[in-house]
């Protein structure tokens, strides 16, 4: 899409996020959220990749399962890579550049209005973004099927998807982010959800982006009434990459899950954000982050849940678990909670340390040498996350992704 | 007499600033299946546990030798390979390990480790039914995941089925009958009695002596303060049984 055709709305709108960002400047690492990634390491200089390479990864990487495929290399949409469904009055699944000529008003009323306010690489995305899935399901219409999202590293890259679910609507989307070997590319993506009343939203990202990449990729999320959204993260890329969550709770009943996966090794950089917000009464939300640290990598973790005056009946648990399996790597998980509401049931807990040493010496009492038992509570470990994907191509890719890796 | 398969001579070990076992001798033959009793914290898991190599517990004197080997000397894998297996007291739970999975793992070693080819899935699976059937163990525990919710006795009859799988030269069992009921004792006690041949050798540790009704051992020893103080027949089982250990302990001392 050039942005010259563009309607003046999103000219204006663009112009404004870039007004955002010269205004909010890029944080150093001294703010909190930013310790161990700085913005500007997410933004690094690129080259493009050969489109037969992009026609063979769409291939190996469109999951056999998936309802419909959209694939965005550089941030472009490749409508000959793509399987897109059959139109229906119900739904819409396209790319946004053509849903601007015919939904625009669907558009206008939506894009950017789930990003947090304060926030400069999403202003930057909203600024920059070159196009993205546009999502659109109709009250009380549940999807097919799993819609998934191709986004191959080629340059750089600014994505952005709008989930646009009416009340009682259900989809369930799975985002895959790669990358080609040995090619220097930068992603920056974000996908946006408003769910109004009683929407569910099954979501799941594998970031297995290759050494050489840098990605950014962050979720807004909005709950309304009784809305639910689960989402599942694999950070499991060789690179330096940056995933967050923003999730704003609205209104009463909200249900929100979220499980991270990350395997780092040799000196990957794996940073995640969560921030939670409870803002009202009886809504739920559930963290679980697991990291699997080699090599001399560094994994961080923050997990900010915010329960507001008045959110009484929150129910926020958040739980990170970590397996440190060489000297040279480190996790650090900090859990923050900030409590303003009295009838609350917070819990957080984190966990760092090495493999069990019981479990280690009753598999080698059966015959597995170190390296083996090793591997088989590894996979353990990783597997109470990788079997919540109901995708058994997906499942097995993980699986070979991570034995690969320890 | 039969070949002798283990023979422990004055072994010490401790575990941190504690010295457990004190000077323990032991010989186990094939073909013969020893019983230990012996009050509790008298060293018998620490035993169990030195045997199968726990690096928990450090040896500070003494010998293990296994088929004419330093048994000491290898590391837990491969004493497991070359036929030691221990039936642990507390058998440990593995969230996430799949039962088979980790045990088509385990005995795919063993094999290698004879040389052997590996078994697949299917053939496998087909062994296995074969010994679940022969310990009646809950086809729906065998892909759970490694004793994770399992009662007592299941984790127990599990042990014996591993035991079955990698069918080993030497088994200790510890403790395994406690906890059980009458069928799932009967079931312990006919794996290891399809197991006895004159190749193998057997160490069942107990507390109770209708173990040893249904296991007839052909030597019974008393372990206490971390050595054998008395050794004896199938009848000194009875007499404990009668007597408690006090008479022993006097004794010993
Ligand atoms: N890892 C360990 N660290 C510290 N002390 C230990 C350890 N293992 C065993 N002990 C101590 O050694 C002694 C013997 O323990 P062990 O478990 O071998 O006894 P046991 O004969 O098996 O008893 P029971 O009949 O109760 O099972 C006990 O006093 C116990 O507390
Ligand atoms: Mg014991």
């Amino acid at each position: 899409m050039s942005f010259s055709m563009q309607p003046a709305w999103l000219t204006a709108l663009r112009k404004k996020s870039a007004e955002d960002v010269a205004r909010l400047g890029f944080p150093g690492r001294k703010h909190e959220r930013w310790k161990h990634v700085s913005a500007r390491d997410l933004l690094p200089s690129t080259t493009a990749l050969p489109s037969h390479e992009l026609a063979s990864f769409a291939e190996d990487f469109s999951a056999p399962e998936a309802w419909a495929v959209l694939v965005f290399a550089g941030g472009i949409f490749r409508p000959d890579l793509s399987r897109l469904p059959e139109t229906s009055r119900s739904w819409n699944v396209e790319p946004l550049s053509l849903a601007l000529d015919f939904r625009g008003s669907d558009i206008i009323s939506r894009l950017g209005t789930a990003d947090p306010s304060d926030h400069p690489l999403m202003a930057l995305n909203l600024e920059r973004w070159t196009d993205g899935l546009f999502l659109r399901v109709s009250e009380g219409v549940e999807l097919p099927g799993p819609v998934q999202i191709l986004e191959i590293g080629s340059g750089s890259s600014w994505v952005r998807h709008l989930v646009a679910l009416e009340p009682g609507a259900q989809a369930t989307l799975l985002e895959t982010h790669l990358s080609p070997e040995g090619v220097p590319t930068s992603t920056h993506s974000v996908t946006e959800a408003r769910l109004p009343k009683g929407a569910k939203l099954r979501h799941v990202r594998v970031q297995r982006n290759s050494p050489a990449s840098r990605s950014w990729s962050a979720m807004a999320l909005h709950l309304g009434e009784d809305a639910s959204v689960e989402a599942t993260h694999f950070n499991v890329g060789n690179t330096v990459s940056r995933c967050e969550i923003h999730a704003d709770l609205d209104q009463p009943g909200a249900d929100l899950s979220i499980t991270g996966l990350a395997a780092a090794t040799s000196d990957d950089v794996l940073d995640a954000l969560t921030a939670v917000r409870h803002l009202a009464p009886r809504c739920t939300s559930a963290q679980t982050w697991k990291t699997i640290a080699q090599g001399s990598s560094k994994s961080n973790f923050v997990g900010e849940v915010h329960v507001a005056p008045g959110a009484d009946g929150t129910q926020a648990r958040q739980q990170s678990r970590n397996i440190v399996l060489a000297r040279e790597a480190t996790v650090h998980a900090r859990p923050q909670l900030e409590i303003w509401a009295d009838d609350v049931q917070c819990s957080h807990g984190s966990a760092t340390g090495r493999l069990d040493e019981k479990a280690m010496f009753f598999l080698r009492s059966r015959g597995l040498d170190s390296r083996a038992a090793r591997a088989v509570l590894v996979k353990a470990f990783a597997s109470e996350v990788i079997d919540t994907i109901p995708w058994a191509s997906v499942r097995s890719d993980l699986e070979a992704l991570i034995e690969g890796r320890i | 007499m039969n070949e002798v398969l283990l023979e422990i001579k004055g072994l010490r070990a401790r575990a941190g600033e504690t010295e457990i076992l004190k000077g323990l001798d032991l010989v186990v033959r094939r073909g013969e299946v020893h019983a230990i009793m012996g009050p509790n914290g008298a060293g018998k898991s620490t035993l169990s546990q030195v045997l199968a190599g726990n690096p928990a517990y450090e040896i500070t004197g003494g010998s293990m030798t296994y088929k004419g080997a330093d048994l000491l000397a290898l590391e837990p894998e491969i004493r497991a390979r070359e036929g030691v297996f221990v039936a642990f007291q507390y058998p440990v739970e593995i969230p996430g390990v799949a039962n088979n999975y980790f045990l088509r793992t385990a005995l795919n070693e063993h094999r290698k480790h004879k040389g052997l080819p590996e078994l697949d899935g299917g053939a496998f699976l087909k062994l296995l039914r074969e010994k679940m059937k022969s310990v009646n163990i809950d086809s729906s525990l065998v892909s759970r995941s490694l004793n994770e919710g399992f009662s007592g006795g299941q984790k127990k009859r599990n042990e014996v089925l591993q035991m079955l799988v990698l069918e080993p030269e030497l088994a200790l069992l510890d403790e395994t009958d406690s906890g059980l009921d009458i069928d799932a004792l009967k079931d312990c006690a006919t794996g290891v009695n399809t197991l006895r041949s004159p190749e193998r050798g057997f160490v069942v540790v107990t507390h109770y002596q209708r173990l040893l009704d249904h296991i007839v051992p052909d030597f019974v020893h008393v372990l206490h303060q971390g050595r054998i103080v008395k050794s004896g027949t199938k009848e000194l089982a009875l007499e404990l049984e009668e007597r408690g250990y006090e008479w022993i302990a006097a004794e010993a001392s």
